[in-house]
């Protein structure tokens, strides 16, 4: 007989007829006993995964296979039952054993010894000592080693909580032979997870997945056989759709799919729900248990995304679940990976950084659903969920039918409360429906019935949570003749000639809305705002109103006009509507501030992004901070986008900007030199940002004294002056550049630079200054325009205490003294 | 051959370690040895390859002191080991009659009980001249005319442990300093010692005050495998479990896990073999590559690798931490850095001055600790092996 709770009560062949999907982690455990060294060195292993998985079932089969295949003989099995409340240190773990071996082996002496070291030893450190030592005393004189099959095993580690004694365990299994454990646990637990633990990576961990769809069906068809179920192939065959969503609700945790099977496979809509309402109760304890041992801040985490999910069946970023539940970002990642851990959600997306959560377990959704759900409607939502699910549209049609025929049936032998319920489970049928149309015939259907019993006090519980304007007026006038609804509602459900109106105007908005969208799309900007002009005065509808004024303000921000632009979105972001999402707005924002440098004002806007809602918000925001002077912060931003996008070359080269602005010239020069390396003929940056590439390289091989690359970087970066038309850059960079080089010692050098590059005109002040301080030729000043002349001279006093040392050197130096790194960064700048 | 992740390998399971083995047994002939490495590096198992194979005539005494918190319990463990051990009789005289008695009695004895009992009453006869006795202890055994090696695992945790309360503190200084001047005695030049631990002995001195006291010890560094022995060690492993991995297959391992050790081997190929035992599919470099981003550096391992982010908390001060938290974020993100922008960002972290010594130290314990490696060339900064520089970038990458 099947024990969903309690397998150690079901026979040893049921237990291994019904035993599906784990055999290669059993083969595996076997191996690891059969291979265990004679002394120390033995390796441990915990099964790991959330309750109902099959643990208990696993360390029965290895206590199995160790008989079948004979390892009996030098091992004996020894199972704890799943609770050992009554561990509560090393010594009681230890006692527990002998008593539970004395079971295993029969022999009660062996418990009465353990009994009487408790009074003989009255230390617990001895105690525990002395229990070790009559367990090894046992396997000397029986000439066997334990195998401890210990149950919820991180349960009895959280109950022991000492450090020291699990110090002591872990001496016990390390350096002896005697033992070797295989536990069950519910999760990683702390012992085995903290790295400043003594049990610390000490075991081998097997975790359990979810059944796949192929082997519920092994379940199932193995559990049938156990039944003697006839025919259940084409049961199977014919119902594969439904277990689908028995995998859906269940995430194949194989107690819950076997509950859940059990309940619905032949039922139909009246005993679905009694079942399923008798199935909630029945799981009440485990769940209830499951989020008892949870710590605060989980459970209210848990609980906001079952309550969430069960409305939208949507996964919850962590950044949505933090605002929700005002718990800080951080601690809610922190909380929401150890809910992970310990199987209570799952999240999608991992590699990526946007993880959307959602609860392991569809059916808990249902049942926290039932329990807490507000108001009669959203309890039983859980049940028109399940409708949807587990019914396809004909099935839903045909039930619907069935359904009707029941309550007329009902109906005209008098038994009004049988009917009612009939209307009842009709009116989930048909909140279940997809199909619109038929959904209002069933709901009218509904109606009708209601009103023909005269139900009028339930009709009114359940009267809200229809659609009523889509009703036909026949229906809102036998609501109203009822006295269901007032003759104001009715003639609301009813379209005024002023609604018709926004309804007309919004529909020619809509029109011109997407003539514009599509201009935009061809560039042509000024004919968008054309199209759009006349709208102006019109009454609209909120949602086409607030389109209105975002389209506008993608056009305005695509012709260039950025403060009107910011005006159109603000109104856009005005205008109330169900749209809570105010991202393409936002985004309207972030671009006018951008392309008008408001660097203040679009950082203000990236912090009103959550972080997932941005594409390169980390990108936006280094931008920002580069604009706003904060180097630093603005290398952490291109960093945090390198980690997501890290192939993107416009994150590598603002990253070597930033950096090249705090002076770290190398480090920003590897950041353009990846920046470039990662162009592609799609993505490419513009050519003159090669100019600070060269210009530090230059600078780097000066120093370095490796003459030929300074002069290579010097004629690339005189070259893409000219190409780039970037004159005013060279005159400015090359100047100043040249005066610091020189500065530092590398006067000759210099000279020949200017020389190589025949570009003295840029650069005259600058080489006569030069050619002056080298020949000592008065006539070389002299002869110049007063104010050329006195450029010139200027250069001279400056440059006269570096070029007196240089110019007594012929060349330039193998190594020159470096010049103030400070300086050299001002002068890059 | 089993792929053991956790427990110490012993017999056929212990691989390509021989020569450090050697190694091992020529330094401890010369004098004492501190096996160090960083945590599941295999110091244990070297430990066991000692015990199971000793050489050139050495008895082997080996204690567990993760568990112990004063010196009275090591001194009767060691007693009673040695009292157990063929052909060494000893008479501690400070002990009179009833020690006597009872050292025959730990020799006679086959109950675990029986000796427990035993050892319970000689830990309490020795706690009042734990030194004494010890002494005497050392000094019968040095006459025994036979080399005998101590080895003691966890020293070092059991030193933090007692380092945690006052007295503790004073006993482990002065346990110490005895086993320092024991060492170095001349009549004791048969006893050697081998130490290891799996918290850095040097950070648990240095709160002691102690930094000297095993200044006569040889530091021996476990390295990871060579890629000659690594090879080897993935087909040893597929053979025993019969997973056939393609060369191709292999080279995608290495190229994942960077520098070939040990530990990190076991763990990818403890994930591939969860694979194959599942799906019994063929494994292929690009389910290898899937199963390292999905698994390794998954949940489900993560915490094989979080000693390296906890023990900074253990080993450095909050600001310390903090500087080099960022500089691993840094090195993690950008692959390498030049000293002076790990000098720059330390510098800017701590928020006060950075001098070039401090720095030099700081970055010698990272590398110590096989967090980060040097470039012999360029003396650039990278991460000691790219797991770890995979697992820091998505764990702690976005962390400042």
């Amino acid at each position: 007989m099947e024990r969903l709770y309690n397998p150690d009560l079901m026979s040893e062949a049921e237990i291994k007829q019904t035993f599906v999907a784990r055999q290669p982690q059993i083969e595996e455990l076997v191996a690891l006993i059969e291979k265990q060294p004679q002394g120390a060195g033995v390796q441990h292993a915990v099964v790991v995964a959330p309750r109902g998985m099959g643990k208990t079932t696993m360390l029965l089969m290895v206590q199995f296979a160790l008989k079948d295949r004979g390892l009996d003989a030098q091992w004996q099995a020894v199972r704890f039952p799943e609770e050992s409340y009554a561990i509560n240190d090393l010594a009681d773990f230890w006692l527990e054993t002998l008593r539970n071996l004395a079971v295993a082996v029969e022999t009660p002496d062996l418990a009465i010894e353990a009994e009487n070291l408790i009074a003989k030893f009255p230390r617990n450190a001895d105690l525990q000592e002395a229990a070790l030592a009559l367990i090894k005393d046992w396997c000397r004189r029986e000439n066997k080693r334990l195998l401890l099959l210990v149950d919820n095993f991180d349960q009895i580690l959280e109950q022991i909580n000492s450090e020291r004694d699990n110090a002591a365990l872990r001496n016990a299994l390390m350096n002896d032979g005697t033992l070797q454990i295989i536990g069950g646990a519910t999760a990683f637990f702390h012992e085995a997870r903290s790295y400043d633990q003594p049990l610390y990576n000490f075991f081998r961990l097997y975790h359990l997945e979810e059944l796949t769809f192929e082997e519920i069906q092994n379940l199932l068809r193995q559990r049938a056989a156990a039944d003697g179920t006839p025919n259940f192939e084409a049961i199977l065959q014919a119902n594969t759709v439904r277990l689908r969503v028995l995998r859906y609700f269940t995430g194949g945790n194989p107690r819950l799919v076997l509950m859940l099977y059990r309940v619905v496979m032949d039922s139909q809509v009246v005993e679905v729900r009694e079942a399923l309402e008798k199935l909630l109760d029945e799981v009440t304890p485990y769940y209830k248990a499951k989020i008892d041992s949870l710590p605060p801040q989980q459970r209210k985490i848990l609980d906001h995304i079952a309550r969430i999910s069960s409305q939208t069946n949507e996964g919850l970023t962590p950044g949505e679940i933090a605002k929700a539940t005002r718990l800080s970002p951080q601690a809610t990642s922190t909380q929401l990976r150890r809910l992970g851990e310990l199987g209570y959600v799952r999240a999608a997306n991992l590699r990526v950084r946007n993880s959307y959560y959602t609860l392991s377990e569809p059916l808990y959704a249902i049942w926290h659903q039932m329990r807490f759900g507000r108001g009669p409607r959203r309890r039983v939502q859980w049940l028109v969920d399940f409708i949807k699910s587990w019914y396809d549209a004909d099935e839903l049609k045909g039930e619907s039918q069935r359904l009707e025929d029941r309550f007329r049936n009902f109906f005209q032998t008098g038994a009004t409360k049988e009917a009612l319920s009939s209307l009842q489970h009709r009116l989930y049928l048909a909140h279940a429906m997809s199909d619109v149309p038929v959904k209002s015939d069933t709901l009218e259907s509904v109606i009708d019935g209601y009103l023909q019993l005269g139900a009028i006090k339930e009709l009114l519980d359940v009267l809200p949570e229809m659609e009523m304007k889509k009703f036909s007026d026949a229906t809102l006038s036998a609501l109203f003749d009822a006295g269901c609804v007032t003759k104001e509602v009715m003639q609301r459900m009813k379209i005024s000639s002023a609604e018709m109106k926004i309804r007309v105007e919004s529909a020619k908005a809509n029109g011109l809305i997407g003539l514009a969208i599509q201009k935009i799309k061809d560039e042509m900007f000024e004919d968008a705002l054309q199209l759009l002009s006349p709208i102006n005065s019109w009454d609209l509808h909120p949602v086409v109103l607030q389109t209105t004024h975002f389209v506008r303000s993608v056009a305005l921000l695509e012709s260039g006009f950025y403060k009107e632009a910011t005006v159109e979105a603000k109104m856009a972001m005005e205008v109330e509507t169900e749209l809570t999402d105010h991202s393409p707005m936002l985004n309207v924002l972030l671009g006018s501030y951008l392309q008008m440098e408001e660097f203040e004002q679009a950082m203000s806007i990236l912090d009103q992004f959550p972080d997932h809602d941005q594409e390169h918000l980390h990108f936006l925001k280094g931008l920002c901070l580069l604009g706003l002077d904060r180097h630093q912060e603005s290398v952490l931003s291109f960093d945090k986008e390198i980690i997501v996008s890290s192939e993107d070359p416009f994150a590598w080269f603002y990253r070597g900007l930033a950096l090249k602005e705090q002076g770290l010239i190398k480090e920003s020069i590897m950041s353009w030199q990846k920046a470039f390396e990662l162009e592609t003929p799609e993505i490419k940056l513009e050519e003159k940002w090669r100019f600070g590439l060269h210009q530090g390289n230059f600078i780097l091989s000066v120093f370095n004294g490796d003459c030929n690359s300074a002069r290579t970087e010097w004629m690339r970066c005189f070259r893409l002056s000219r190409e780039q038309n970037l004159i005013d850059e060279w005159k400015e960079m090359a100047s100043q550049t040249l005066s610091c080089m020189i500065e530092a010692g590398n006067a000759r050098f210099i000279r020949d630079l200017i020389r190589d590059t025949q570009d003295e005109e840029s650069l005259f002040p600058l080489a006569r200054a030069l050619d002056y301080l080298f020949t000592g030729d008065e006539a070389l000043i002299e002869k110049l325009s007063p104010e050329i002349r006195n450029l010139v001279v200027e250069m001279v006093e400056k440059l006269r205490p570096a070029v007196g040392d240089a110019a007594a050197q012929p060349a330039p130096k193998a190594r020159p003294r470096p010049a103030p790194r400070q300086r050299i960064h001002k002068q890059l700048r | 051959m089993i792929n053991r992740i956790g427990p110490p390998v012993r017999g056929e399971d212990f691989f390509g370690r021989e020569s450090f083995v050697d190694l091992v047994w020529q330094r401890v002939r010369a004098g004492h040895v501190l096996l160090a490495a960083p945590r599941r590096f295999g110091k244990t198992s070297v430990m066991y390859a000692l015990i199971d194979a000793p050489r050139h005539d050495f008895r082997i005494i080996h204690a567990d002191l993760e568990h112990m918190s004063d010196p009275t319990e090591l001194l009767t463990e060691l007693i009673i080991k040695l009292s157990r051990e063929r052909g060494f009789s000893l008479n501690l005289p400070g002990m009179g009659e009833a020690a006597k008695r009872l050292l025959e009695r730990a020799r006679g004895v086959v109950s675990e009980v029986e000796l427990l009992e035993t050892k319970i009453t000689l830990r309490e006869q020795t706690r009042r001249n734990w030194k004494d006795i010890g002494t005497a202890l050392f000094a019968q055994v040095a006459t025994f005319k036979q080399p005998v090696l101590f080895i003691l695992d966890e020293l070092p945790m059991m030193l933090d442990r007692m380092a945690a309360s006052p007295e503790g503190r004073e006993q482990a200084i002065e346990m110490l300093r005895w086993l320092r001047h024991l060492r170095v005695a001349p009549e004791m030049s048969d006893l050697h010692f081998l130490v290891a631990g799996s918290i850095g002995i040097d950070y648990v001195l240095n709160d002691l005050g102690e930094i000297t006291a095993m200044n006569d010890f040889e530091r021996l560094r476990l390295e990871p495998f060579t890629p000659q022995v690594a090879g080897q060690f993935l087909d040893a492993l597929g053979d025993a479990n019969n997973i056939a991995l393609s060369p191709a297959c292999r080279t995608k391992i290495f190229q994942l896990i960077g520098e070939p050790v040990p530990y990190f081997l076991q763990i990818m190929f403890s994930e591939v073999s969860k694979l194959h035992s599942a799906s019994g599919d063929k494994i292929t470099p690009a389910k290898i590559e899937r199963i390292y981003h999905e698994r390794v550096l998954g949940m489900d391992c993560k915490s094989y690798f979080e000693h390296y982010n906890g023990r900074l908390r253990d080993y450095y001060k909050p600001q310390e931490e903090k500087a080099i938290k960022r500089l691993l974020r840094e090195l993690a993100v950008t692959d390498s850095l030049t000293r002076s922008a790990a000098h720059a960002i330390l510098h800017e972290s701590l928020g006060r001055t950075l001098e070039v010594e401090e720095f030099n130290g700081l970055m010698a314990n990272l590398e110590n600790d096989f967090y980060i490696r040097q470039d012999a060339t360029t003396y650039d900064y990278s991460f000691a092996c790219k797991l770890l520089r995979d697992w820091w970038l998505r764990y702690y990458g976005l962390a400042v």
